[in-house]
């Protein structure tokens, strides 16, 4: 005998991240899922910004294991929550709540969700963030959307970091941005490079946008 | 790797579903840019139910492909890796379907009506 069931499968997920998006919409937070692959320059993109905007912020980092990025925000005076998945590829709802209990909000007005560093599996999970942004990295390669199209199908924003390195890198930016056109078209793709700051201006301006 | 604990999820929400009937087949929906690969969730759904009331269910799929419009000349077409429109070509297509994951429908065992 047939049943139908009709649920989606991240139901209980999606759940959660609808709490976690009601209680930081109570606190007047703008939350961030920030999602690359490993070596993207989350952390250096997160530093960058922070520093940047003239705003009260926290940070919730993801990573299966290590506090090495929460020590380095710490070491610059940013209050971060650490996560550690323990194994797990990317971060979920339920974990993001647990971790909602241990921030200070104060008067925060932005908060950082640095995402596990894999570009396949943080892309269904809701986490109750107002913004998924992808970053991506020069020398990834100018393969990324092609590959994998689904996680730039959910950005918001993209950002691609690094820019200092195109002089010694083959990566050629038209075949890049025509991967992301094709699956994600009218996405705002900003071009950065967090050692050397240029192109951090055009993301703020964006982003003060959300703030206000 | 995140179709572990995804499998769990699909365990959980058939088994609620079957309210303590047997389960003989799961059948799911799983689109193309769901990023839910279905091999990956398949060998854990069945390492999961091994040694358990779930041993031997039939665990199916039906495949939603990622359709998208096309931003220039309207169409709707199936978006392969390179998304190229088949009727005019362009290279932008708006995102449309194909990131469904959800449990279908789950088959039980008849209930005995003698």
């Amino acid at each position: 005998m047939r049943v139908r069931v009709e649920s989606d499968v991240l139901k209980k997920n999606k759940e959660i991240a609808l709490l976690n998006r009601s209680f930081l919409k109570e606190k007047g937070v703008l939350t961030i899922n920030l999602m690359a692959s490993p070596g993207a320059g989350k952390t250096s993109l997160i530093l960058n910004t922070l520093t940047t905007l003239d705003v009260p912020f926290a940070v919730i980092e993801g990573d299966i294991a290590s506090s090495i990025d929460t020590d380095t925000l710490k070491s610059h005076g940013i209050p971060a929550v650490q996560i550690n998945t323990g194994g797990s590829c990317h971060l979920n709802a339920s974990m993001v709540k647990r971790a909602l209990e241990q921030v200070t909000f104060g008067r925060c007005k932005i908060l950082f969700i640095e995402n596990v560093g894999n570009l396949v599996c943080p892309a269904p999970f809701d986490l109750g963030e107002d913004l998924k942004i992808v970053l991506s990295s020069i020398p990834e390669g100018d393969d990324k959307p092609y590959k994998y199209p689904q996680i730039f199908t959910v950005a918001q924003a993209i950002i691609i970091n690094k820019i200092d390195l195109i002089p010694f890198v083959d990566f050629n930016m038209e075949k890049y941005e025509r991967g992301v056109r094709a699956i994600n078209m009218k996405v705002p793709i900003f071009k950065v490079s967090c050692k050397t700051g240029e192109g951090i201006e055009e993301w703020m301006v964006w982003l003060r946008k959300y703030l206000s | 790797m995140h179709e572990l604990s995804l499998a769990q999820k699909v365990i959980e929400i058939a088994l609620e579903a079957a309210s303590g009937r047997k389960i003989k087949g799961i059948n799911l929906i799983i689109g193309n840019y769901s990023s839910v690969s279905p091999e990956s969730l398949f060998f854990y759904l069945e390492t999961l139910t091994t040694g358990t009331i779930l041993e031997g269910a039939q665990f199916s799929y039906e495949k939603v492909e990622a359709e998208f419009r096309c931003s220039k000349c309207g169409n709707y077409f199936i978006g392969s890796i390179e998304l190229i429109c088949p009727y005019c070509g362009a290279t932008e297509g708006e995102y449309i379907k194909g990131r469904e994951f959800y449990l279908e429908s789950i088959e039980v065992e008849d209930e005995d009506c003698g």
